[in-house]
């Protein structure tokens, strides 16, 4: 586990230590303020007649703040809330109906600034010390979506990147930017210096998450449901330069999602079928879930990266009251569970 | 005279919740108790019932029942705006609990059941009323909170009616009624078209330093027909014929906290009704049948989405009422309804085919009234359970009149529910409950001054509550029979009228209290068991108040909602407030000619409020109409 860390922050530092020979890149802060460090669960909202909204924990003392942006700004933060990143001091909030990406000082949580004008934007990535952010746009439903490339100086969106149907995840790895086309059954890759796609790979049905572990990008991919006429069982996709492994889940009706790491680095974790499974990796060619290492769902579940981080699990229950967020030892063992917001779909950690 | 401080002890123990609440000064306003003028032959006798003010119908020609209802009775309209959806909550009811009916026949969709009250224009009818309480075993799957009444009164004699109005936001509408009636025959019709822009401004509260913006994408534009004919070649039978057609475009605006909308809602509907009446001396029965095609088109090109909801319905009901021995009265109704609905969410077109028995008998006698009814359905051979229902009024001592009735009550599961791809449930239960209600009725005269008081209670469970919820192993949502729902409260209508000379003096109140919470639910809902439901607000009151001099009259009105929760846990709501508004009018007759000419100034007191969250809602506004009418051509 440890060692996978000291290998991903050699990885960026190594990029990063590039870039910053080769063009003078923005300065990137030390982040030492109230919002600097800790989790930001993104709560939807109500979906159409609503707001999204921030639930904030701290690591050290477990202390939440919940509706952060309201509660600093004044108003909502807008209709459905989809994810998070930050650049130096800055966050970056997505609201997908509000097409919007909101700009927030992490040493106060004021709003700085926004890119408006999106098209149903959903995942962002900040990729490393680019000082660009990429987020993924549906634009519409059964059509191309794309990715904005914006420009966090600025706050302008500098290039639009033609992708597939429902972008819906988005990773940054190895220098390049992937966007899962999430009712497809492909991946987009892009350059990160041209902002170009640099091709279209195919995977299994759609893709909805990302792992990256060293040099291999672990795609996963849910497969058809039923409703589609064509149910498909699920997959990981195995990415590693120009090879692609397939490892299918035992039958159609497997649709994994919640893609996370696995504690100890030497595994990965998935939710199917109401649980969560560890699978080891290298993936092999059949996925065969058993035992559980968690006997339930979440409508969002994901492992804090950093140190002794834990794992969180978020409950949405009817998506018209608060949800609560279920903290896990990094042995699955259950810690504590914390208020959240209507229907906490994302968590970012820093 | 202690008949008469009777009834003021009465009436004071029965506003002391009233003086509870904040509102406390607005309470003396006082109503007017329209009653009900629907054949018995239709009806169960409610215990509340609301018809619009005939000044009220004159000052708003153009008005929706969605408008109306904001300002009598004491039903919650959940409004997202002009030019959006309303729904209406009754005692708590959720908007897919009531029903609607057209001269008796559900005009309810098989695939939501939720009624948009902004689709009915009053200008069409002749007679509307709104019936609180329970009324399954009469009316069927959807009567559990309430039931609006839609039909037409027979025309006295031969007449034309033509109004035109402007109001604010580039709202301008036009209608026309004409009517002729000789021995034997009648027609009559009525026409409507009205468009709006709807781009008020608000101040949007979501955005930094609440700037103030104009509604956009909101403009709507309906228009639509009612024709009736009627051939009564016998005082005892009677032979209907209408014909209903109506189309609505509406542009759906963002909420405040959606960057745009590009939605569009395009509803049209062809209604057509024929029925044979007989009133004999002892023995009445009746044949009604109706088709009914209505389309539902959502486009919205942001998302890519152009779907059309298309039903298709065939009803017919057969009610027969026979004397029995002495005060005693038997009927019998027996309702069937084919439906054929077609969905881009549905795999293939569905069918749903429900027949209905309602057994009843009643006992009348000078001092009371009792009704049993038991309704048994089978909807696709399936057998509803048994909804009985049993209906009391009697007189007592000092003209008091105490009104009781039970019931069993029971919505289906929707097409949509069953269905709807992916998520739909075939094994879904109806929601099942009972229903019970007392009121208590008085009438007074005191020098020139009437009063009428009604007060009552209501409780009201509703098992296998349908509510849809992530399915997370499969990634989509699903209906479950999961909750139980319970309803109580108290509604009270006060009525004041004077005549002064010339001068006639009328006001109306009405108030209800409702609490409305979950009483079972699912595993992992502890946080809303026994909350209030959402939209569904504790405290509503109505009130208005009109005075006519000879040809004129001017009239205030006046509605508050309390606080609505907009979370199921409680913990986010919006406030209560309150609006009211102004309307004058003045008549000029000569012969057989009436010009009339209404204004109105609306939300007078500028206040800022949302009926849904984040829908705003528009500030002080006005109307002017212009109504033509000639009498007895």
């Amino acid at each position: 586990m440890k060692n996978a860390f000291i290998f991903r922050g050699l990885s960026l530092l190594a990029f990063a230590l590039l870039f910053q020979s080769c063009k003078d890149e923005p300065e990137v802060p030390t982040p030492t303020d109230t919002y600097g460090s800790g989790v930001f669960v993104i709560n939807e909202g109500p979906f159409q007649n609503g707001s999204g909204t921030v639930t904030f924990i701290n690591r050290s003392t477990s202390g939440v703040q919940q509706d952060v942006f309201q509660q600093v700004n004044g108003r909502p933060l807008g209709n459905v809330a989809q994810s998070m990143a930050s650049f130096g001091t800055q966050g970056l909030l997505v609201v997908n109906n509000a097409n919007k990406v909101e700009f927030v000082d992490l040493k106060d949580f004021k709003a700085v600034g926004s890119v408006e004008g999106l098209a149903l934007p959903s995942k962002i990535v900040v990729a490393a010390n680019s000082g660009k952010a990429y987020v993924t746009e549906w634009v519409a439903f059964g059509s191309a979506g794309r990715v904005a490339v914006i420009d966090i100086a600025s706050r302008t969106v500098i290039k639009s990147i033609p992708v597939g149907d429902f972008p819906n995840a988005i990773a940054f790895h190895n220098n390049r930017i992937y966007v899962a086309n999430s009712n497809e059954n492909t991946v987009t890759e892009i350059s990160l210096n041209a902002d170009t796609v640099l091709r279209t790979i195919t995977v299994g049905d759609r893709p909805n998450g990302f792992l990256s572990q060293g040099n291999t990008l672990l795609v996963l991919c849910a497969g058809n449901p039923s409703w589609t006429g064509t149910e498909t069982a699920g997959a990981i996709v195995t990415l590693t330069g120009t090879q692609i492994g397939i490892a299918t889940f035992p039958a159609a009706t497997f649709h994994p999602t919640n893609f996370t790491s696995h504690p100890d680095g030497s595994a990965v974790l998935y939710e199917v079928n109401g649980a969560v499974y560890s699978q080891a990796v290298p993936v092999g060619a059949n996925i065969v879930p058993s035992n559980p290492v968690i006997n339930r769902g979440f409508y969002h579940f994901s492992l804090d990266p950093a140190a002794d981080g834990l794992l969180y699990g978020t409950d949405a229950r009817d998506f018209a009251s608060n949800g609560w967020i279920y903290r896990y030892e990094r042995t699955f063992s259950l810690k504590d569970s914390i208020p959240a917001g209507i229907a906490p779909g994302y968590i970012y950690y820093r | 005279m202690k008949k008469r401080s009777g009834f003021f002890v009465y009436a004071l123990c029965c506003w002391l919740p009233v003086a509870a609440q904040p509102l406390d000064t607005t309470v003396q306003l006082a109503p007017v108790r329209v009653a009900a003028a629907m054949p018995p032959v239709q009806r169960q006798p409610a215990l509340f019932t609301y018809k619009p003010d005939s000044l009220l119908m004159r000052a708003l020609p153009a008005g929706s029942v969605a408008d109306w209802l904001q300002w009598q009775g004491t039903v919650s309209v959940r409004s997202y705006g002009s030019a959006g959806l309303a729904t209406v909550s009754v005692r708590g009811s959720g908007s897919q609990q009531n029903a609607v009916l057209w001269d008796g026949l559900s005009l309810l969709s098989p695939l939501n059941s939720t009624p948009d009250f902004n689709l009915l224009p009053l200008w069409l009818f002749s007679d509307v009323q709104l019936q609180t309480g329970s009324s399954s075993a009469d009316f069927g799957s959807g009567a559990v909170g309430g039931a609006l009444h839609l039909g037409q009164s027979v025309p006295q004699h031969s007449s034309l009616s033509a109004f035109v109005e402007t109001r604010s936001f580039g709202d301008r509408s036009t209608g026309l009624a004409y009517a002729h009636r000789s021995k034997k025959w009648w027609y009559s019709a009525r026409a409507l078209y009205r468009q709006a822009d709807n781009d008020f401004s608000y101040l949007n509260t979501a955005k930094f330093g609440a700037p103030e913006e104009q509604l956009g994408h909101a403009a709507t534009r309906m228009g639509g027909f009612l024709q009736e004919v009627c051939w009564q070649p016998h005082a005892k039978h009677r032979l209907k014929l209408r014909w209903w057609y109506q189309a609505y475009d509406r542009q759906l605006p963002p909420s405040m906290t959606e960057a745009l909308s590009t939605a569009n809602q395009a509803d049209s509907a062809n209604r057509l009704f024929l029925s044979w009446d007989y009133q004999g001396e002892k023995r009445s029965f009746s044949f009604k049948s109706a088709y009914l095609s209505e389309l539902n088109q959502y486009v919205d090109a942001r998302i890519n989405l152009n779907e059309r909801h298309r039903f298709k319905a065939l009803l017919q009901e057969f009610r027969l009422q026979q004397p029995l021995s002495g005060n005693q009265q038997g009927s019998l109704l027996v309702q069937q309804a084919y439906y054929w609905a077609t969905s881009p969410n549905y795999d293939l077109g569905v069918q749903q085919h429900r027949l209905a028995l309602v057994p009843g008998w009643r006992i009348q006698r000078p001092r009371f009234n009792t009704q049993f009814r038991v309704r048994s359905e089978w909807v696709d051979g399936r057998f509803v359970p048994l909804t009985p229902s049993l209906q009391h009024e009697q007189r007592l001592p000092r003209g008091y009149e105490i009104h009781a009735a039970v019931a069993r009550n029971y919505r289906l599961p929707t097409l949509n529910d069953l269905y709807w791809r992916p998520g739909g449930n075939v094994e879904l239960q109806p929601e099942l409950g009972w229903s019970s209600e007392i009121a208590l009725h008085k009438k007074l005269q005191v020098q020139g001054h009437t009063f009428a008081l009604r007060s009552g209670g209501f409780f009201t469970e509703v098992d296998n509550w349908i509510i849809w919820l992530p399915n997370a192993s499969f990634g989509f949502w699903s209906p479950r029979n999961l909750r139980r729902v319970r309803s109580w409260g108290f509604e009270q209508q006060l009525n004041w009228s004077k005549t002064a000379g010339k001068m006639q003096l009328r006001a109306t109140a009405d108030y209800a209290y409702v609490h409305t919470t979950n009483q079972q639910v699912s595993v992992g809902e502890t946080a809303i068991r026994g909350k209030q439901l959402i939209y569904v607000p504790r405290h509503q009151l109505r009130g208005r108040a009109f005075v006519q001099y000879q040809q004129h009259f001017i009239g205030w009105q006046f509605g508050y909602s309390g606080l609505r929760y907009t979370s199921t846990d409680n913990s986010a709501f919006l406030p209560g407030y309150e609006q009211s508004s102004l309307l004058l009018g003045s008549d000029f007759a000569f012969k057989k000619h009436t010009l009339r000419f209404n204004v109105g100034i609306h939300n007078l007191f500028n206040t800022e409020f949302q009926a849904v969250a984040w829908r705003p809602m528009p500030g002080r506004h006005f109307h002017l109409n212009i109504t033509y009418h000639l009498n007895k051509l």
